[in-house]
């Protein structure tokens, strides 16, 4: 059994508030999700848990507490904690040298295990994460995939043996595949592990969370607004603030929104700034079309020539070439059935529900077509769905994934879905 | 318009540089003879090689590197990892820019009347060495300084989340990481020691001989070239084969340098 809590916890940085008096109760094993939109001190929370924040370091102030087990984090030297409690970065550092040196490094100098054993543990964890089967351990960290990277972080960090883990979104830039890795590998670890996630992913929430904390923006800080297990959170939420955000947009048409409703609709999807060539977009293009080879394509590998001419003809609405025509009629899919073009009231009209990427959007649409303002809603209850302004297709391809997650999530939760109380 | 011009100058400033180059080889061509880089000098340096003073260059720039590096090293750590008051850092780095402005002929001067004069090393290779050091460890710590603050701080918060020691951090993780930036810095500062004549005429002496201890006088080759050019009547043409050798110097510290970054890049 292990005990976490957070007394009264407040922390600051140039007397910016940053978290308001957290009061959290957490025990161990199992997984506690930490939701929130961005900038609420998430993270923040997670770091002060390690000691990476520290009041009178960097500008930082704290007050209030952390225990572990029932004494003060902050009593006593770090490495007593660190030992105790790992924490895995968004986007793990890589150090120097190999994949072995990189779970060796902590171990060296940790002070407590003993030479020979190191590189017997070191092996014995990257198996565990499924590195040892995939590659080299003597290959650079720095050349591994995004995945393993993040993998490799876990087993630099569980082979310290903590009895606690905190990880900050550790799925955020990570294929599907991958991440289903990751997932597993944080339940097998919860058996006999507390595990704290902070993630923006309510549908990973929900698969590997056993318990959900919500933060939202308050006075002075991030407040913890509901804790509790996540369903009677994202369905049944007490706080009016996280009902608020989680219905925000709301529905005023009260009739159960049922799947068949949905999938009744053509399926629109509003790019994030009615972009054409939004790369978002362009990735939904593709999942949608995803059970053809290489539709949406992980890191580093080429994705299929005719499956790319396919989608990108679908979603432009040109017309394909004949190997991307005899592609679509394989997987008997119409031709400029997903076309993206400029949204119309029409198209409003039509739908039952209009799920946006972003706020700002939601309330552009809104204003836009002010008769249809009941309809329209952020896909994400957390947080927005942004496109990003450069990089690959791999984040597209995820940031994709993850709308599909939602939509899945949608469906399957809108008989419960919350209407908003009537004001 | 401004890409014409930048173009231009451009051009300008690599046919500079090439046209020194070819310059210096082509009047010191003359004085290029067998054995010119292994003889001793004969008839005042107007005849024979340059081998002593080729020995003596790579003992004081050598040696100047390596110490200014043991103190700069450390110094661009401490600002750059090490937990200490904000104002100690912008008043050190403003002291170390002053440190780098200061002429040389006034590090020259300084070095003589302490080390060659208050601590009694005279016209030495110590006097020369140290002196050397000190205008070359301002430039080093800044480069240092600058290097280091490159390296990801994630790297430094992953390693503080392991529960690594500062140490351990620091020399194992993010000097290693910086190490073609300060592997660049030291180069850099060589280069400048490599070509300085200023602070080593009154330090280090002109003695155009191999030195056999650290309290000799030893000429390097900028030192060398300018007392051709002062005080040997008919120097010129030596000095010219001299710079040409000085300048073919530098330029292979620099490739080596390049090389050894590119090497870096491609090892990952």
């Amino acid at each position: 059994m292990i005990h976490l809590r957070y007394q009264q916890l407040a922390l600051a940085v140039a007397r910016r508030p940053v978290i308001e008096a957290v009061d959290l109760d957490l025990t161990g094993p199992g997984v506690v999700i930490l939701l929130g939109p961005s900038g609420v001190g998430k993270s923040s929370l997670l770091k002060a848990t390690q000691r990476l924040i520290e009041g009178g370091v960097d500008g930082w102030t704290r007050s209030g507490d952390i225990l572990l087990d029932g004494r003060s984090i902050f009593a006593g030297p770090r490495r007593e904690l660190t030992r105790r409690v790992g924490y895995i970065q968004q986007l793990p550092a890589m150090l120097m040298g190999s994949v072995r040196a990189n779970v060796e490094f902590g171990l060296r100098h940790d002070g407590r295990t003993a030479r020979r054993e190191i590189r017997g543990i070191a092996e014995h964890v990257l198996e565990d994460v499924g590195l040892a089967r995939e590659l080299s351990l003597d290959a650079p960290a720095r050349n591994l995939s995004g995945g393993q990277q993040q993998r490799l972080a876990i087993a630099r960090a569980v082979a310290l043996q903590p009895e606690v883990l905190l990880m900050d979104e550790p799925t955020s830039a990570l294929d599907p595949i991958s991440s289903i890795q990751i997932e597993r590998l944080v339940r097998t670890l919860a058996r006999e592990r507390l595990i704290v996630m902070v993630t923006h992913k309510v549908a990973l929430a929900e698969r590997v969370g056993d318990r959900a904390g919500f933060m939202l923006r308050g006075e002075r800080g991030g407040r913890l607004a509901e804790f509790g297990p996540l369903p009677a959170i994202l369905h049944a939420a007490a706080d009016e603030g996280v009902r608020r955000f989680i219905g925000m947009g709301a529905i005023v048409d009260q009739r159960p929104t049922t799947a068949a409703q949905i999938l009744d609709k053509k399926f629109l999807v509003i790019g994030p700034g009615h972009n054409r060539h939004s790369l978002m977009a362009q990735a939904i293009g593709r999942e949608e079309i995803s059970g053809l080879p290489g539709g949406c394509a992980d890191a580093g590998e080429q994705p299929d020539e005719n499956a790319w001419n396919a989608s990108s003809s679908t979603i432009d609405g040109l017309p394909p070439n004949p190997a991307a025509r005899r592609v679509l009629e394989k997987m008997d899919l119409a031709h400029g059935g997903h076309a993206s073009r400029p949204i119309t009231a029409e198209m409003l009209e039509q739908a039952d529900i209009v799920f946006c990427m972003t706020r700002g959007q939601c309330e552009t649409l809104a204003r836009q077509y002010p008769a249809h303002t009941g309809k329209i809603q952020p896909l994400d209850p957390v947080d927005d769905l942004e496109d990003p302004r450069e990089g690959d297709l791999e984040f597209p391809c995820h940031v994709a994934g993850r709308i599909k997650e939602l939509v899945r999530w949608r469906l399957h939760a809108a008989p419960q879905y919350p209407a908003r109380p009537s004001a | 318009m401004i890409r014409v011009a930048g173009a231009l100058a451009t051009a300008l400033l690599v046919a500079l540089t090439i046209g020194i180059g070819v310059d210096l080889f082509v009047r010191g061509a003359a004085g290029f003879r067998p054995g010119y880089l292994v003889r001793e000098p004969r008839d005042l340096g107007r005849g024979g090689g340059i081998g002593p003073v080729l020995v003596s260059t790579g003992i004081v720039v050598g040696a100047a590197t390596l110490l200014a590096t043991a103190l700069s090293l450390p110094a661009a750590v401490f600002i750059t990892e090490m937990r200490r008051p904000a104002w100690f850092g912008r008043f050190s780095h403003i002291v170390l820019n002053i440190g780098i402005g200061v002429p040389r002929i006034v590090w020259g001067l300084f070095g003589a009347a302490l080390f060659g004069g208050v601590l009694g090393f005279g016209f030495s290779v110590a006097t020369g060495v140290l002196t050397l050091a000190c205008l070359m460890a301002p430039i080093m710590t800044a480069g240092f300084i600058s290097g280091l603050s490159a390296v990801d701080p994630a790297l430094a918060e992953q390693c503080r989340a392991l529960g690594t020691s500062r140490w351990a951090t620091v020399w194992r993780q993010i000097v290693p990481a910086a190490r073609p930036a300060l592997t660049a810095t030291a180069a850099l500062a060589a280069g400048r020691g490599l070509g300085d004549a200023a602070a080593l005429l009154f330090t280090s002496g002109v003695a155009a001989s191999i030195p056999h201890s650290c309290f000799d006088s030893a000429a390097t080759l900028a030192v060398y070239i300018f007392h051709l050019l002062t005080s040997v009547p008919g120097g010129q043409q030596a000095a010219y084969a001299a710079a040409a050798l000085l300048f073919a110097l530098a330029a292979l510290v620099q490739l080596a340098v390049s090389w050894a970054q590119g090497e870096q890049r491609f090892a990952g």
